[in-house]
């Protein structure tokens, strides 16, 4: 087998074990449950910057879109879980799509603010339009609406489980992608897309289905994190959560397929713990941070493939 | 010999202005299939602003280009590499973080994995990189940068080889390989070489082409150019 690929499956199969073994006390297991959902959404968001290197400032706009479409579809229609995944789905696609369309006529500095105007423009909608969204407050999905083939989401095994399934979906779409020849353009237009596009490549439309596979998997993200939590909120679309993968991916390293899951791990647990210690939490937390991209530049996964292992993907 | 179906690319009042500047004025130019054209002139002439006119590169202000007989004047750049159009850059531009290999790889479009390994195997024997195959390409020499840049270009195996001062930075020996690899790939594909080393110019180009202030002041064979007054004039001046 591909070493690659091994490396992958073994890092799955730790997550798994941890659940199996009972190693994880609930605390742990509630909090990994959350950060496998993000990191799913930092792989979508790593597809475009880590791998196009395009920087989205607006990526919480995908991640509510798929949140608030399965959420309202479920909150107002009574829609399945199924229904409802395959309609957030559908509707970020169609979303990245336009912004896609849209931002791509831009592009570095000003690509980062478009993306981040729009994501801003979503913000809004979901406050103006309380009636439906419940606004800031936000709306809880039912456990009773959380039932997904008589499994029910809302236990924190089932959860768990769900939230490693997602999670490993996303990233075999990413080692898939990072693989083909299509992935390879990718990269080629982030290390140089003046030369990517005089070797023949249509860079405009690779950088656009990178937004959309990106915008899908975030909202797909969006959407699991709504059922599994059950909770739908404002909060989620604010610019904090369009920050937050970008920091993941730097983190974990641009460009490595596990680097968002190294990433929101560091990130969730360093904020866990400091402000444990200190109000002023933020500090540590950015002291760490300093420390981290002084020491590995690329990121930990990306220094690690730099110096060492340069066939992780 | 200029029957039409022996040109493989002309240009009809080809025109680029860059804020009143006219890096390119006017120009009708004609080149033949399986020709070796030396594209000659002083710095700032414009022969890296009409090149780029060629493949698209750049917009032009006026005038059309004609490929193959088509008229290719607002088509994309992507369109006219793949209709056989390969550029390579003055500035050298590859891709840094990646190896030898999987440079020439990318530029091989729509080619099944096992055929791209072995044409850049091919390509990279030619221009004599074959040992650098896996090194990263940001680490090569600025020599074998260049050697690499044109390895890509002959990857393509386009129609149209557009060289933009290809020898720059090269040892002699990379030269004199260099000039026996165009004389061996001009069977089948024609050479636009933009070239400030005028050995190399006088030892493999069928004709030159010179251009000054955006304008083609002459054409023809070696030594016609040689002895042309008005080239002398214009390197002279400059
Ligand atoms: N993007 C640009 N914007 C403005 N002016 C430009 C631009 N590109 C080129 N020029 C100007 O157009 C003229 C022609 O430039 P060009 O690069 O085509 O010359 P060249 O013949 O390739 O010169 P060299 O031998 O130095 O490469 C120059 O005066 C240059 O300053
Ligand atoms: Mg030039």
């Amino acid at each position: 087998m591909r070493k690659d690929l091994i490396l992958h499956l073994s890092a799955l199969s730790v997550l798994l074990l941890l659940e199996l073994l009972g190693i994880f006390s609930e605390y742990h297991q509630g909090n990994f449950a959350r950060i496998l959902v993000l990191a799913a959404y930092g792989v979508g968001y790593n597809i475009l910057f880590g791998y196009t290197g395009l920087l989205s400032l607006g990526h919480a706009l995908f991640f509510s879109a798929g949140l608030y479409a399965s959420g309202l579809s479920i909150y107002h229609l009574d829609y399945e879980i199924g229904q409802s995944i395959i309609l957030a789905i559908g509707i970020s696609a169609f979303i990245s799509s336009l912004i896609g369309f849209l931002a791509l006529r831009t592009i570095g500095v000003s690509f980062m603010i478009v993306t981040l105007m729009f994501s801003q423009i979503a913000y809004l909608c979901i406050l103006y339009f309380g009636s439906i969204t419940r606004g800031d407050e936000g709306f809880v999905i039912q456990q009773s609406s959380r039932i997904f083939f008589s499994l029910d989401l809302s236990n924190p095994t089932i959860r768990y489980y769900s939230a490693l399934l997602i999670f490993s979906l996303c990233i075999f779409i990413n080692l898939w992608i990072a693989k083909s020849s299509f992935g390879r353009v990718l990269v080629a237009i982030r290390e140089n897309s003046d030369r990517a596009l005089m070797l023949g490549y249509n860079v405009q439309s690779y950088k656009l289905l990178s937004i959309i596979i990106s915008g899908t998997i975030s909202g797909f993200a969006g959407a699991c994190y709504g059922i599994l939590f059950g909770y739908v909120g404002a909060s989620f679309a604010t610019v904090s959560y369009s920050i937050f993968p970008l920091l993941w991916v730097l983190i974990g390293g641009a460009g490595t397929v596990l680097g968002p899951l190294v990433g929101a791990i560091f990130m969730f647990y360093l904020i866990d713990y400091a402000s444990d210690i200190t109000d002023a939490y933020m500090i540590i937390v950015g002291v760490s941070l300093l420390i981290v991209t002084l020491f590995a530049r690329r990121g930990l996964l990306g220094e690690l493939r730099y110096r060492f292992f340069k066939w992780i993907p | 010999m200029d029957s039409l179906n022996n040109i493989l690319l002309y240009t009809e009042n080809l025109t680029k202005n860059f804020q009143g500047i006219k890096a390119v004025n006017d120009i009708n130019f004609k080149i033949n299939h399986n020709e070796i054209r030396a594209l000659i002139g002083p710095n700032g002439a414009g022969k890296t602003t009409f090149v780029s006119l060629l493949c698209g590169r750049i917009k032009a202000s006026k005038g059309k280009v004609f490929f193959n007989g088509v008229n290719i004047s607002h088509l994309p750049v992507y369109t006219r590499i793949s209709m056989g159009i390969g550029y390579t850059f003055q500035i050298t531009s590859i891709f840094f973080n990646l190896t030898v290999s999987e440079n020439v790889a990318l530029a091989l479009k729509n080619k099944r994995q096992e055929e791209k390994k072995s044409i850049v195997s091919e390509v990279l024997n030619k221009v004599g990189l074959i040992d650098r195959i896996n090194q990263r390409s940001g680490d090569l020499s600025y020599g074998h940068q260049r050697l690499l840049e044109l390895a890509m270009g002959i990857a393509q195996r386009p129609k149209l080889l557009i060289l933009d001062e290809p020898t720059q930075g090269l040892s002699d020996l990379e030269i004199e390989n260099f000039k026996k690899l165009i004389k061996k790939i001009s069977a089948t594909v024609t050479v636009l070489l933009i070239e400030h080393n005028m050995d190399v110019v006088m030892s493999i180009a069928d004709k030159i082409t010179v251009l000054h202030f955006g304008e083609i002041i002459a054409e023809g064979d070696k030594k016609s150019i040689q002895r042309n007054p008005v080239v002398q004039k214009a390197y002279l001046g400059d």
